[in-house]
Formats: C-alpha cells, sequence, structure tokens
C-alpha cells in the first residue's frame, strides 16, 4: 500500500461534490493509488427493481384514500396544527446533518437501506423520502431539506459502496453509462494501437522501398502467374461457391 | 404544485448536479490515473464525500472491516493537523478568512476534517458506532449468521469484529471467532466451549483450549443460545435476521414511494398524478344529469349552466346581479 507523502490540503467549496472530487484528486496527488482509496471488494450485487406485492399494495391503499381537497388545510384547528407548520427542531443545516446521519447510522435503517439499493431504489428516492419524511415530522424546514439532499445522499451512497451494491443513483441502472464510457474507452484504446501498429508496419515497410510496383518478378512462381492471366476475371473467391 | 412536488423538481436538479459531477470526477482522475475504472472513481468519490460529510463518523460506523474503515485514504482525510479542526460541512467553526467568508454566505465551508469527532461531537460518534460491519466480498447480502464465521483478527482470539450483515453487525455486538466452538464431550461430559487454534510450531496439529468461565461468559448471547448444546452445532436458521423486517424506516421508503408514484413525475408538466387516473366512474354524476334532462351525453357542454338555472334568474352568464360595491 502506498503511503502518502503529505497530509490533506484544505478544501473550500460550495458544494459536497466539488470537495469529494478535489479529496480524491488530493489523495492521488499525495501519493495513494486509485486502488488504495478504492479498494477491490469483488463483484458488485446489482441494484435490480424486484416485484413486490406488499409494496404495489401499500400504493394502491394510499390511492384509494384520495388526496386532500383543495383548501383542506386551511379549514384545519390553528390551535393543533401539522408539525411542519411549527417551527423546526433544527434550524441549523448542520444539526440537521448529525441528525440525519445519526439516524441513517442506526442499524436498522441502515439494513433497510441497503436491502432497498439492493432492490433498485435509486439513491435520490431514498435521500428524498427521508428528508420528507423527517420534514413531516417537523425536523426541518423544506430549505434545510434541500441543503441537506447532496450530503445525504452521499452517504446513501457510500452505504452502497460499504455494501458492494451496484445502486442507482436516479434511474435504473444509470451507472452503467460509465461502464459504457470505461467500454468505449476501452475499444478507442485497442483500436488505436491497433493503427499504431498498422502505421508502424506500413511506415517501416515504405522506408524499406517495398511498394507494389518495385516487387521483383520472380517474387510469384511464374505458374501460378499464368494461372491468373488465364483465368482473368472469372476467378473465384476462395469463400466462393465452388464448382457442382 | 403541492410541495412534494416542487421538493422532488428541485431534487431533481441536485440528482443532475451529483451525476455531473461524479462524471467530472470520473473524467479528472481519469486524466491523471489511466486504468482508474469508473466505479473504482466512483467509488473513491463516495468514501470522500461519506468522511466529509459524516465528519469521519462513516468511517467507524461501519465497523472494523469495511472498505471505508479500512480505507487508508479515508484515514488520511482525518489524520491532518488540529489546525483543521472545525472546518466541517456548513462551515461550523471556520478560523481563516475565506472560510468565515463562507460560513456567512451559508454555503460548504468542506474543509477536509482533522478530528472529526471534535468537530462533529460525541453524539454522532456514539450513534454511529453500532458496528454495522456491511462488507464483505465473500458474503452475499444480509447473510446471517450468529457469531459464527468471525475470523479472529487476533490468534486466538474468542471475540472479533462481526461478520458483515450478520445479527451481531447490525446489532453492534462483536462476534465469536470461528475457532470457538461448543464440544458436548468436553468438560467429562458435561459439555463446554473450546478454542480450537492452530499449533504454532506444528501447523499440522491443533491446540484444543476450554474457555475459562470468564471467557464464556464474554460470549455474546446471541451465539450461546443458538448453541445446541447435545450436537453442538448451531441451530440453524434460529435467532437470523428477517430479511423484510418491517421497520418504521422501511415504511417509511414505501410510503415515499408510493407518494412519488401517486404525485406523479413533476417534469412531465400537464400530466395527470402517478395514479390519479381519470375512470369512467368520475362521469357517472355528468351522466345521470345527462340521463335526467335527455341531453345526448357527447352534448352535454353545451347544457353547462354554472349555476345559472331557472330559480337563479337565467340571467345572461356574466351579467347576473353581483355585490355592490359602494363607490
Amino acid at each position: 500500500m502506498a503511503q502518502p507523502n503529505r497530509g490533506p490540503r484544505d478544501i473550500v467549496t460550495d458544494s459536497i461534490s466539488e470537495t469529494a472530487g478535489q479529496s480524491v484528486l488530493d489523495g492521488l496527488d499525495a501519493g495513494f493509488t486509485i486502488d488504495d482509496m478504492a479498494p477491490d471488494n469483488g463483484p458488485k450485487i446489482r441494484g435490480e427493481a424486484r416485484f413486490n406485492q406488499e409494496g404495489l399494495d401499500e400504493i394502491v391503499n394510499l390511492s384509494s384514500k384520495g388526496g386532500a381537497i383543495p383548501g383542506q388545510s386551511l379549514v384545519n384547528d390553528p390551535s393543533q396544527p401539522y408539525a411542519w407548520e411549527q417551527p423546526p427542531e433544527f434550524a441549523n443545516p448542520k444539526d440537521a446533518l448529525d441528525y440525519m446521519t445519526g439516524v441513517i447510522f442506526q442499524p436498522e435503517a441502515m439494513q433497510q437501506i441497503v436491502q432497498a439499493l439492493a432492490n433498485g431504489a435509486a439513491v435520490a428516492d431514498i435521500a428524498m423520502v427521508m428528508l420528507y419524511t423527517k420534514f413531516t415530522e417537523g425536523k426541518f424546514n423544506p430549505d434545510v431539506l434541500m441543503l441537506l439532499a447532496e450530503p445525504v445522499m452521499y452517504v446513501v451512497m457510500a452505504i452502497g459502496e460499504e455494501a458492494n451494491i451496484k445502486y442507482n443513483i436516479e434511474d435504473s441502472n444509470d451507472l452503467d453509462e460509465l461502464d459504457e464510457e470505461d467500454n468505449q474507452e476501452e475499444f478507442d484504446k485497442q483500436i488505436n494501437e491497433f493503427r499504431t501498429v498498422f502505421d508502424d508496419i506500413k511506415n517501416g515497410t515504405m522506408k524499406k522501398g517495398m511498394e507494389p510496383s518495385k516487387i521483383t518478378s520472380g517474387a510469384v512462381p511464374q505458374n501460378i502467374l499464368d494461372k491468373v492471366k488465364e483465368e482473368g476475371p472469372a476467378i473465384r473467391s476462395l469463400l466462393g461457391k465452388g464448382e457442382e | 404544485m403541492g410541495l412534494f412536488k416542487s421538493l422532488k423538481k428541485a431534487f431533481k436538479k441536485v440528482v443532475g448536479g451529483i451525476k455531473k459531477a461524479v462524471k467530472g470526477v470520473v473524467n479528472g482522475v481519469k486524466k491523471v490515473v489511466k486504468k482508474a475504472t469508473s466505479s473504482k472513481i466512483l467509488k473513491a468519490l463516495a468514501i470522500a464525500a461519506a468522511v466529509v460529510v459524516t465528519g469521519g463518523a462513516a468511517l467507524t460506523a461501519f465497523g472494523g472491516t469495511g472498505a471505508l474503515s479500512s480505507s487508508a485514504f479515508g484515514q488520511w482525510m482525518m489524520s491532518t493537523s488540529q489546525t483543521v479542526l472545525g472546518g466541517t460541512l456548513f462551515g461550523t467553526g471556520a478560523t481563516s478568512t475565506v472560510g468565515k467568508f463562507v460560513q456567512g454566505a451559508a454555503n460548504f465551508t468542506a474543509k477536509t476534517i482533522a478530528k472529526p469527532f471534535g468537530a462533529v461531537g460525541g453524539a454522532l460518534g456514539s450513534t454511529a458506532r453500532v458496528g454495522a460491519n456491511l462488507l464483505n466480498p465473500n458474503a452475499t447480502a444480509f447473510q446471517a449468521g450468529p457469531g459464527v464465521g468471525g475470523v479472529a483478527t487476533t490468534p486466538g482470539a474468542i471475540l472479533t469484529a462481526p461478520t458483515p450483515f450478520s445479527a451481531e453487525a447490525f446489532s453492534g455486538q462483536l462476534a465469536v471467532a470461528d475457532t470457538v466452538s461448543f464440544d458436548p464431550t468436553a468438560n467429562a461430559g458435561k459439555g463446554g466451549y473450546i478454542n480450537t487454534t492452530v499449533d504454532p510450531l506444528d501447523p499440522t496439529k491443533n491446540i484444543v483450549t476450554p474457555l475459562t468461565p470468564a471467557e464464556v461468559n464474554s460470549l455474546p448471547n446471541p451465539y450461546t443460545s443458538n448453541i445446541d448444546k447435545v450436537t453442538g452445532k448451531p441451530k440453524g436458521a434460529a435467532g437470523r435476521i428477517a430479511e423484510t423486517v418491517a421497520t418504521g424506516t422501511a415504511t417509511a421508503v414505501l410510503s415515499g414511494a408510493a407518494m412519488a408514484a401517486i404525485q406523479g413525475d413533476p417534469e412531465q408538466q400537464g400530466s395527470m398524478g402517478g395514479l390519479r387516473t381519470e375512470t369512467a366512474t368520475q362521469f357517472d354524476p355528468l351522466q345521470v344529469y345527462a340521463a335526467n334532462r335527455g341531453i345526448a351525453e357527447s352534448d352535454i357542454s353545451k347544457y353547462f349552466t354554472f349555476g345559472n338555472t331557472a330559480s337563479a334568474g337565467n340571467m345572461p352568464l356574466f351579467q347576473q346581479q353581483t355585490i355592490g360595491v359602494p363607490s
């Protein structure tokens, strides 16, 4: 394992994505290899949607309940507001994030998150649902919810990585796009290698003055040349249909 | 548009940003490391982000053998000097001018973390240290096994890090090393726990050591209660984790997914909600109305009165008497 030759540099950015990206590059610069940073843990489990009767039943039940009548909330008793209509428990996003990570790292929650990822649930959906649920419980307001979206998604992604699951970020198998790019790069690389080798051979041949016009007459046996002249355009391909 | 739809729409932008960032980082790293695959870079990115977001708590939250906790990179991110302690998400305690500025602007001040538990606080660490050890390349997801299969990190140790996804991992307990077993014939036929280790002087031989009463007492209850004292073998499926434990989180996830399905995709303007399709039954009142008046259903739109009925005076629409407003 490579030993870093220095400590991490301070990074000040306006997003977690940027920070994480710069941290990875910083780590590489400090002497880590990509294998040190992301240890190989064998083949991943692909997160795939599986039919779940229980889930479908719950959706049907929820849909059959119908929605609120427009203006319904205005007739609620003001003395008994919903949790989200009251001042939130966490006004500071940092406190809210601490709370959310604490919730996520609970064993039951972790288990369900891993299971959901393995069942093909998208990271975005899981994060959204967790945050929205906590919003409805009055933990934070929608603004803080949006500030927490990115960090919570990354925590869910880290859980997915830790569980060795090939998770989806938003849509089904959307990370396959990256694999396809890898494959395309590999393909391009091999094509380029082939072209390089081909060019080398071609250039080497040209340097040696081996042009077709300069082929000596004795290079091909005379009887074969005669046969070619005799057959002319009717000469058959080796892959052509043979004589009946 | 309802709040959920609005949030979902805004969430999509965040997701788009993350995907864009992931691609950007993948491409950026590939320029530096030619042979790096996208999945590896994504993993490194997730580890780095988790360390920053949780202030390093993620490293310990997953237990002793996970990719995060064993990641030298993650440890390195946490090992920087005390001077940057507090440079954490949302800028608590930023000391530099730039940090204070960013903090003041309510943005992320995501300096890499020095002593994250000092920055984040002990409370998170305690809740996070649940020992949910998730990763094992040789184990399937949610592989249970009460106390069996833990590989002792120290030779002869009877307790060790739990098997990922095991009951011990999720409950934060230690696992019993796979060298420990129950021998029904030990202890003069009364049975007892033994620890079988390889003889360091002769690897072909094993050393069987009966566990002391103190060691037996230290064995987790899920392990001891799952041992069949007659056969000395685990009871099997008893004590295993049910995969579909209906916890509040699961219900929340499901309800949220259901809600998303019902609310529909906010990107599709003017579309019906996911499950809120307009069925024929919703036209029943109109059909009754048409049938009562002998109106063809296809022409019903010609007969809408909007309350302008005979009892209301059949006044032409928009010319009905309104409440007078004093000028």
